[in-house]
């Protein structure tokens, strides 16, 4: 420790001693008096999600983030636009400017094997250490993703206070517990906005998450644009402006892939696919009532639903969609769905049972769902990508291929179960799973959409994707998690605020050691990432009373006049279309005509 | 109303209503996936709707508002704000466009709806509303004609509410009214709406978007509780002391004297009253920061522990404090009544304090605490009846016993609250009801059903006891909810409520409401409020987009 440093420690032990007790800017308080809060507050400047190992103390350097070095020894888009990244985070913090020195001058990214992956991939290298040195901070790791989750992890540890910005003494080496941290959006029950979708890619990413799980389509809208079958979504989307296009989905693909946000779509089948059936009515079976075709029994089926397995256009189609799909998305995986396909439309088919007396399935609907689920992943295994599905087939008894990763998303607590002593009921589904073999990701007991009153994150904090077994080969199939927000109730009005940062919670249970599990004192931790995430723009909503120092969502920049309740959202090309009617030319002829003197 | 009206196919609010049923089953069994909005249909339903299928195509160039009669501040106000309302921004160039005569008198087109007439009776330079206002209005749109007449100017807002929501967009793009015959007025009189700005701050800006969703669904009464344990950000001018300690972050989470003057004056010119709320004797743990010996030292056998309770009535300080604060209170905020909560007071602190204790036996209060607080609000209570000030209260103030002026508002808030409201008009006091509309507490899918359901008349008691009733307010207490996310969670569940307290006892089948509370929605949305979805799947035309 250079003489320099000691004169801050001297002349700011003070300052910064008040300043560890709001380091992280998140002053949550009690609900009532009589419920002071519990838990340890002086962590709450131990990142989100906390590391693996981590020291400090109390030592604390000065830091100038306007002209703070960063040092790479390699050369890579990722790095550079990170770099890039975090300087405006940091800048976030209030400073002078104009001060000459700091004691950290530079941050030091050392990359292992000096390689620039194309993109991210399950099972990557997000291992890295962070340690202060001199006047530097030093992130080793081993890939790029590393060196992404160290300069995450570097940001979270500065602090204002008094006019400066400072980091205390910090070591830390870090790697996450599980490889797959995802988040699944629903864009067919409502459609999400681009920039809110990015904007929740910034979120993940701040919060060391690595997988968008794209629910792109369902049975209540299309909005993916196929270019191989454009009136998929013609037809399908809720309008023509609520739609994906290959642009939009390239642009998502990119946001992520500079965050270590793998992207993978889900196009899922049979079942759920409504909306498919507005541009190509034959993929889906007619269903039968009353002894015709194509008439619905209300509650039970619509007119037609289920892809139709009969028909071998329907894996043609399949087949050429998803060769599309392969080259659109980038990562290795495509999800397939197969949740929830019931049988009941199938059922009143006489076309569908003649098929399956044909094929000899004896009456059972498993088997014909075995059979399209296997000509569906062989489709896809034929694009050379490998398939994520949810649990059902298993829970029918399907035989699947053991490549295959399952997503068990039962619960057997019900949706609306808020009682403080309620548990989750998933773990038999995760066992059943584990007897088949196939890998698997956890979302059962993180259903984002299922709400409840108060600190609901602590539910989600307090899951386990390990506890439904004590067999270590058992628990080695578990990939990961998925946090899910399904969109009935949810779009841009909100989905930020119900996403985070309850979604938080997941994500340090993914990948912060199975011992962090006192949420008591996670609370402090929490809501200073929530004050983080406000600050750095995105609407996270409280955790408990309280104020996030300074700064609350909102505060800048300044406020827009509340005098335009029409104001910025698209009223103004309305109200322009509407006036161009057939009379708008004879008006603008008018218009000249008045200011001619 | 016109002869032209004769010509009309009239259909019953109730004919319309069946119509929705049909439509939505049509569309259940269609798709079984989403319900088809209505267009044009308002929220909250009036008291008498009769309309036909008569398109008027509305004359985006030459379109105003005139005021027959009485002009005001607050009409000319209203023009441009419903003149966004209806063309968004951009109204401002027509605006520009017909101040030439040239123009009016080429383009103005017979059938084309190129004026909303005005007729209010009373003048309205310059008042506020109040309890007491006269909300009522008929409006009628027949061959291009629109007239909105009113006795007073709060009648006359709600009329043009209602036109600008009578607006949609036809199949060929163009904006449309059909012809429409409406008589209406509220069936309460006080639909209020609480904010909490202690548990977490609120900025100024959104209490006024709020405001803006309020008057799009008719509500009249901003309950603005200001101030609660975790924080005081009401700055106030006598004790500035209160918020500079006792707010969270004074530098920029108090509400200046300027804050609350724009907030009262935003209100009022959309015919809403801020009914402020200053609770004690129990919740006041952030006064104490900045009013020190207001609050009860808690003792720890015969020593204080440093922790501290309700407020001390025992001390001679306490009441002249209040008194000069209410004051204040009373001269910065205008509406009639001033709430003065009185909600759950703990005795656990004042049964530990012996100069309390003392007290309590000076008085002959035996270990009676309830009677403490009753001495407490006793004391509060004359204070405001000599500032001329009628109060709300919450009930436990008439649980417990308290004699209060009798043109005194109970607001009844725990469960149970028929028998409450039973118990409370039977003493003869005026009551609101809140019990059924706490939307803090939030649940899966769509909760505004039970909302919507719940009758604040519905208890056993005679007409006069039902009379009473001055309406409801719904809650949305401050401890989840910011600036990130209050207008979501608020909209458009509030809505639900705010058509129970408007519309008819009869408007009450959620599922014929349904596509009317998307439309809803959706209007809402283009008007600039993050509303929520809350009715499932679908879509908006404009989807929201943060400003």
């Amino acid at each position: 420790m250079n003489a320099h440093r000691w004169n801050a420690v001297l002349l700011y032990g003070c300052v910064s001693l008040i300043g560890i007790l709001s380091l992280g800017k998140g002053e949550i308080m009690f609900i009532a008096e009589r419920l002071p809060l519990k838990g340890d507050r002086t962590l709450s400047d131990v990142p989100w999600p906390m590391p693996e190992k981590w020291s400090r103390d109390n030592d604390t350097f000065t830091v100038l983030p306007s002209s703070l070095k960063f040092d790479s020894n390699t050369e890579c888009d990722i790095i550079d636009d990170a770099i890039r990244r975090y300087r405006d985070v940091i800048g976030l913090f209030k400073h002078d400017a104009s001060a000459d020195d700091s004691d950290i001058t530079k941050v030091e990214i050392s990359l292992g094997k000096g390689t620039c992956d194309e993109f991210p991939y399950l099972d990557m290298d997000e291992t890295y250490t962070l340690v202060t040195e001199m006047d530097k901070v030093v992130i080793s790791c081993k890939t790029v993703w590393g060196a992404l989750r160290g300069l995450e992890t570097f940001s979270q540890l500065l602090f204002e206070e008094s006019g400066k910005v400072w980091m205390r003494n910090w070591n830390i080496s870090d790697k996450p517990r599980f490889s797959h941290r995802g988040f699944m959006i629903d864009t067919s029950r409502h459609y999400l906005p681009l920039s809110i979708i990015k904007k929740h890619l910034d979120a993940m990413a701040w919060s060391k998450m690595n997988v968008l799980h794209w629910h792109i389509v369902d049975a209540q809208s299309f909005p993916f644009v196929s270019t191989t079958f454009p009136e998929l979504s013609d037809k399908g989307s809720f309008t023509p402006r609520h739609v994906y296009k290959p642009e939009d989905v390239a642009e998502v693909i990119g946001h992520a892939r500079l965050r270590g946000i793998r992207v993978i779509p889900e196009f899922d089948t049979p079942g759920h696919t409504h909306s498919w059936g507005k541009g190509k009515p034959e993929l889906l079976t007619p269903c039968w009532n009353d002894g015709e075709p194509m008439r619905a029994k209300y509650g039970v089926y619509n007119k037609a639903e289920n892809f139709d397995p009969t028909k071998e256009t329907t894996f043609t189609f399949l087949q050429q969609l998803m060769s599309e799909v392969k080259d659109v998305f980038k990562d290795e995986f495509i999800h397939a769905g197969m949740d929830e396909a019931h049988y009941m439309c199938w059922q009143s088919s006489p076309n569908i049972t003649e098929f399956m007396e044909e094929k000899g399935f004896n009456g059972s609907y498993a088997k014909l769902e075995e059979y399209y689920v296997s000509r569906a992943l062989d489709v896809i295994g034929g694009t050379g990508k490998n398939v994520i599905m949810w649990q059902d087939p298993i829970d029918n008894g399907v035989t699947v291929n053991k490549s295959a990763i399952v997503e068990v998303w039962k619960n057997k607590r019900s949706n609306i179960d808020c009682a403080q002593n309620s548990v989750d009921m998933w773990q038999e589904f995760a066992s059943h799973v584990a007897k088949s073999g196939n890998r698997m990701i956890i979302s059962s007991c993180w259903y984002l959409n299922y709400l409840c009153y108060g600190e609901d994150w602590r539910r989600f904090y307090a899951c386990d994707p390990h506890s439904f077994t004590e067999k270590q080969s058992e628990k080695d199939l578990v990939v990961g998690g998925e946090a899910c927000l399904w969109g009935e109730f949810v779009d841009g009005t909100n989905f930020l605020q119900r996403s985070w940062p309850r979604a938080a919670a997941a994500a340090e249970r993914l990948w912060s050691p199975s011992h962090v599990t006192d949420a008591n004192t996670a609370a402090f931790r929490l809501d200073a990432h929530r004050c983080r995430l406000l600050r750095r723009g995105v609407p996270a909503q409280p955790v408990l009373p309280g104020y996030c120092g300074d700064y609350d969502y909102g505060f800048e920049p300044e406020t827009p006049s509340t005098s335009e309740p029409c104001g910025t959202n698209g009223a103004d090309t309305d109200s322009v279309r509407f006036a161009v009617t057939t009379k708008v030319l004879i008006v603008l002829l008018s218009l000249l005509i008045a200011t001619i003197p | 109303m016109t002869s032209n009206f004769s010509k009309m196919v009239e259909g019953s609010r109730k004919m319309v209503s069946l119509l929705f049923v049909l439509s939505l089953f049509s569309a259940l069994s269609d798709a079984k996936l989403s319900v088809t909005p209505t267009k044009g249909v308002p929220w909250p339903m009036p008291m008498d709707y009769k309309t036909t299928g008569k398109q008027n195509t509305v004359d985006a160039a030459s379109f105003r508002f005139t005021t027959r009669s009485v002009e005001c501040d607050i009409l000319l106000d209203a023009y441009v704000r419903y003149r966004e309302a209806i063309f968004g921004r951009n109204a401002d160039r027509f605006h520009a466009m017909r101040q030439s005569p040239k123009f009016v008198q080429m383009f103005s087109q017979e059938g084309d709806i190129g004026e909303v007439s005005v007729d209010v009776s009373k003048p309205c330079q310059g008042s506020y509303p109040s309890l007491e206002s006269d909300e009522s209005y008929s409006l009628s749109v027949a061959n291009g004609q629109v007239m909105i007449s009113a006795q007073e100017v709060w009648g006359a807002l709600w009329g043009l509410e209602t036109f600008v929501q009578l607006v949609y967009k036809s199949d060929t793009g163009e904006y449309v009214v059909n012809d429409t015959i409406i008589s209406d007025k509220p069936r309460f009189a006080h639909r209020g709406l609480l904010l909490d700005t202690s548990r977490h701050f609120l900025s100024t800006r959104n209490l006024l978007r709020n405001l803006d969703a309020m008057a799009q669904n008719k509500l009249n009464v901003f309950h603005w509780h200001i101030v609660d344990d975790q924080s005081f950000p009401y700055e106030s001018m006598a004790f500035p002391e209160l918020s500079s300690k006792g707010s969270y972050f004074p530098e920029s989470q108090v509400y200046t004297p300027t804050d609350v003057a724009e907030v009262i004056e935003f209100a009022r010119l959309r015919g809403i009253r801020v009914v402020a709320e200053f609770d004690s004797p129990g919740h006041t743990q952030s006064w104490g920061l900045g009013q020190k010996g207001f609050l009860t030292e808690c003792y720890s056998g015969e020593k204080p522990d440093g922790s501290y309770g309700p407020a001390d009535p025992t001390l001679n300080t306490t009441f002249p404090f209040l008194k000069q604060f209410f004051a204040e209170v009373a001269s910065v905020f205008p509406d009639q009544y001033i709430h003065l909560g009185g909600d759950e007071v703990s005795f656990t602190c004042w049964q530990s304090n012996p100069v309390i204790k003392d007290f309590m036996q000076k008085m002959s209060y035996g270990t009676n605490y309830a009677k403490l607080e009753e001495y407490y609000m006793q004391n509060l209570l004359d204070i405001i009846n000599s500032l001329k000030r009628g109060y709300i209260i919450w009930q436990e103030v008439i649980d417990n016993g308290a004699k209060v002026r009798p043109d005194t508002v109970v607001e009844v808030w725990k469960g149970g609250w028929e028998e409450e409201m039973e118990k409370v008009t039977k003493q003869g006091y005026k009551t609101l009801l809140a019990s059924c509309w706490y939307l803090n507490y939030i649940s899966y899918g769509s909760d505004w059903t039970t909302y919507y359901t719940c009758d604040p008349q519905k208890f056993n008691g005679t007409d006069a006891q039902k009379a009473l009733v001055m309406g409801g307010e719904l809650t949305m207490w401050g401890e989840y909810v910011d600036d990130t996310n209050v207008l979501s969670r608020l909209w458009p569940r509030a809505s639900a409520v705010a058509e129970r307290l408007w519309s008819p006892q009869d408007v009450n089948f959620p599922l014929v409401a349904q596509p009317r509370l998307i439309e809803q929605r959706c209007r809402m949305i283009r008007r600039g409020i993050p509303a929520e979805p809350v009715t499932g799947p679908g879509t908006c035309p404009v989807e929201y987009r943060e400003p």
